[in-house]
């Protein structure tokens, strides 16, 4: 699902060509294919762990993995959209092995400051947002990022995560009320 | 006509408009331990500092008019104060104290005011176009940002960002992650014991001053602007220094192993002593300068 | 309608997820309640807030240097490239690499090493003979500029509210930012592999989009 221009939308033929050069072993393309997705992934995995640096540690896991199952992307889905489903994964993964965690206030980079220009209404709520996202409790904020962030609908966060359909609705709209209760008036 | 006859007018006319006034603010009333506090006000000063009580305590002498009152708005989550208004940067100046709960989570926006927070540990965002900021004490983390005005962070913190166009910056203290950013502006870094640092400045001059700590990991980008450390004589940091046009300058006393690219500029890796800090520096056509204290 | 929309089929029609007669029913109540009508605003604001906030953040330089330094220990068998900027330790894996490659490949990898810089990695009779860096460049080279487009477009229906002082020294330094990218560019273009200009280059362009940014955190709707 399309959202407004926030990311940086790469040359889809420049895309194309990279991973069809990287494919075949050039990793110079490989490169490249960094250079234009590792943004995506990283403010991916900064906000579902709302830890700096599980999520460094996470974007170089996926992308090692991209690289040893490169091979398997088809062209089904969107390229960042894969490399969305690994990096989940990971994070899933991550958050099982290391137990309940508090989920600490988010180390984040000055990216995730800036409002979109013209976009909001009060850009000056941009930092309280973060904060507030950071702050929710784990499966509403994986839902919430996952939905109202990243733009993928409920059966599509269910197939990557496991979890059943319902729940993540039911937990993207509790993620909606607590950070409405948390950013008023 | 005469001016007998416009006198009066004049009068009338004066007497009708409704004066701006500077008067004295003052309030207090409970407040949440870790509510957020936001505070606007363009021109001025806005002193705000934490304390260990849970209410909030409005101070100072505002200059507001009938269209632009200072106000105080509370809410479930926390209180809203300030002149809220439609120009930036505003000529008539108000002097706001602010005393809020220790754990209060901070937002302060203004444009020449200069802003001053101590005492505070919850979060803390502050920006501002001209005006200076300087925090200090121990928040949970700091945004401050200016375009113009300097930025001071004096901090114990998980996270500190400074961000200017052409202030200088300041960052001293003991901070976890520390990321600087300026386009024309210098940064400076002073007895400050980093765990991660990132730097980059245009034009402007970066300046790391002191102790690099085990184990950091710090990294420099200027395109024009110097970059210049100071460090102690018995340091132990490991250095990788690329450069296209800028050269090289180091006072310690080490082997240099250069790395040449295919066309043009260097980069060359070398150690202090055990090289337990690791520096990234990178600049287009800055100088880089090491010297021993 | 005597009770108010829930909380799930209130999110559930901000989402456009009820289907026909539901909403409908939903509509009907909304004409005449007020406060449903408030609190679907609210999740409106709240959904169009977090659709704002960018989709980017750039991860920081060692990631992608632990990346490679992963994959080349690994060994695929893969050819090395050896336009990669590098680094002493990744020499050390790459020179492992070349020793567990067969003869016929030796070859190849040699040949690669050999071709002057700025040539085709490879050709696999493809249409497009630009290096792969340069082609990453390229791309990334235009996605900024249309980020920094699209705020200059949004930054045109604002009032500024900024002093013609601080606009002054906003556009001068909006020139440094632009020559600095332009002799970034310039040297990039001539060694497109060369991942220290690469990252010189995004940090200009990095410091615009936070001066844009900023600004138009400052405005205000044109009234």
């Amino acid at each position: 699902m399309p959202l407004p221009g926030q990311a940086r939308v790469p040359d889809a033929g420049a895309e194309a060509e990279l991973i069809r050069r990287a494919q075949a072993g050039d990793r110079a393309a490989f490169d490249g294919l960094y250079a234009l997705t590792a943004g995506r992934i990283f403010a991916l995995l900064l906000r579902l762990c709302a830890d700096r640096e599980a999520a460094e540690r996470l974007t170089q896991d996926t992308f090692v993995m991209a690289w040893q199952r490169l091979g398997t992307f088809r062209g089904q889905s969107r390229f960042t959209s894969w490399l969305h489903r690994i990096a989940v994964n990971f994070m899933l993964q991550d958050s099982r092995s290391q137990g309940r965690r508090e989920a600490r206030v988010i180390a984040v980079e000055d990216g995730v400051l800036r409002a979109a220009a013209g976009h909001s209404p009060s850009t000056d709520l941009r930092l309280d947002l973060e904060r507030a996202i950071a702050r929710l409790p784990d499966g509403a904020r994986t839902a919430l990022v996952l939905h109202d962030i990243e733009g993928y609908t409920h059966e599509e966060i269910a197939a990557m995560t496991g979890i059943a359909a319902g729940t993540v609705k039911s937990q993207l709209h509790r993620a909606r009320r607590l950070l409405q209760e948390r950013l008023s008036p | 006509m005469s001016v007998r006859l416009c006198l009066p007018f004049v009068l009338l006319a004066l007497a009708a408009v409704p004066a701006a006034a500077q008067r004295n603010i003052g309030e207090r009333f409970a407040a949440a331990p870790d509510g957020y506090v936001r505070v606007q006000n363009m021109a001025g000063t806005v002193k705000l500092i934490g304390w260990d009580r849970d209410s909030i305590a409005v101070s100072g002498t505002v200059h507001d008019t009938p269209a632009e009152r200072f106000v105080v708005q509370r809410g479930a989550e926390g209180v809203t104060l300030g002149l809220w208004d439609t120009t930036v940067e505003r000529a008539e100046p108000s002097h706001i104290e602010v005393r809020v709960p220790a754990r209060s989570q901070v937002w302060i926006r203004t444009g020449s005011a200069s802003v001053f927070v101590s005492g505070v540990s919850g979060g803390i965002d502050v920006t501002s176009v001209g005006g200076p900021i300087e925090i200090r004490d121990a928040p949970g983390e700091v945004f401050a940002e200016s375009m113009t005005g300097s930025v001071i962070l004096d901090v114990r913190t998980s996270m500190a960002r400074a961000k200017t166009v052409t202030g200088a910056i300041l960052v001293r203290g003991v901070i976890a992650d520390a990321t600087a950013t300026s386009v024309s502006g210098n940064v400076l870094i002073e007895d400050a014991t980093l765990d991660r640092g990132s730097f980059e400045s245009v034009d402007g001059e970066l300046r790391f001053v002191g102790r690099l700590r085990r184990g950091s990991t710090l990294d420099f980008v200027t395109h024009g602007g110097a970059v210049e450390f100071l460090l102690p004589a018995a340091s132990d940091v490991e250095f990788r220094v690329s450069t296209y046009e800028g050269g090289l300058h180091s006072e310690f006393d080490v082997p240099v192993r250069t790395s040449v690219s295919k066309i043009k500029g260097s980069e060359r890796t070398f150690r202090l002593g055990d090289g337990g800090a690791r520096v990234n520096v990178r600049t287009f056509r800055g100088r880089v300068v090491i010297r021993s204290r | 309608m005597n009770h108010h929309l829930d909380d799930a089929r209130l999110n559930d029609f901000a989402d456009d997820l009820l289907p026909g007669p539901e909403r409908a029913r939903a509509e009907e109540h909304l004409a005449s309640c007020s406060a449903c009508r408030d609190t679907l605003t609210k999740v409106r604001q709240l959904r169009s807030a977090l659709a704002a906030l960018p989709l980017e953040i750039a991860p920081p330089p060692d990631v992608l240097a632990d990346v490679r330094a992963r994959i080349a220990a690994a060994g695929s068998g893969r050819m090395v490239d050896a336009s990669w900027y590098a680094r002493p330790r990744m020499l050390a894996a790459a020179a492992v690499l070349l020793v567990a490659v067969t003869a016929a490949t030796t070859t190849l990898v040699i040949r690669a090493m050999e071709r002057p810089p700025g040539a085709a990695v490879a050709t696999y009779g493809a249409a497009d003979d630009r290096p792969a860096a340069l082609v990453a460049v390229q791309a990334m080279e235009r996605s900024y500029e249309e980020a920094i487009a699209e705020l200059q477009r949004a930054l045109g229906d604002q009032q500024s509210g900024l002093s013609p002082e601080t606009l002054r020294v906003l556009q001068e330094n909006l020139g440094v930012i632009d020559r600095a990218v332009a002799e970034a560019r310039a040297a990039l273009h001539a060694d497109p592999a060369n991942d220290v200009l690469a990252a010189l280059l995004r940090a200009g362009y990095e410091r615009k989009l936070d001066v844009l940014r900023s600004v138009s955190s400052h405005g205000r709707a044109r009234s």
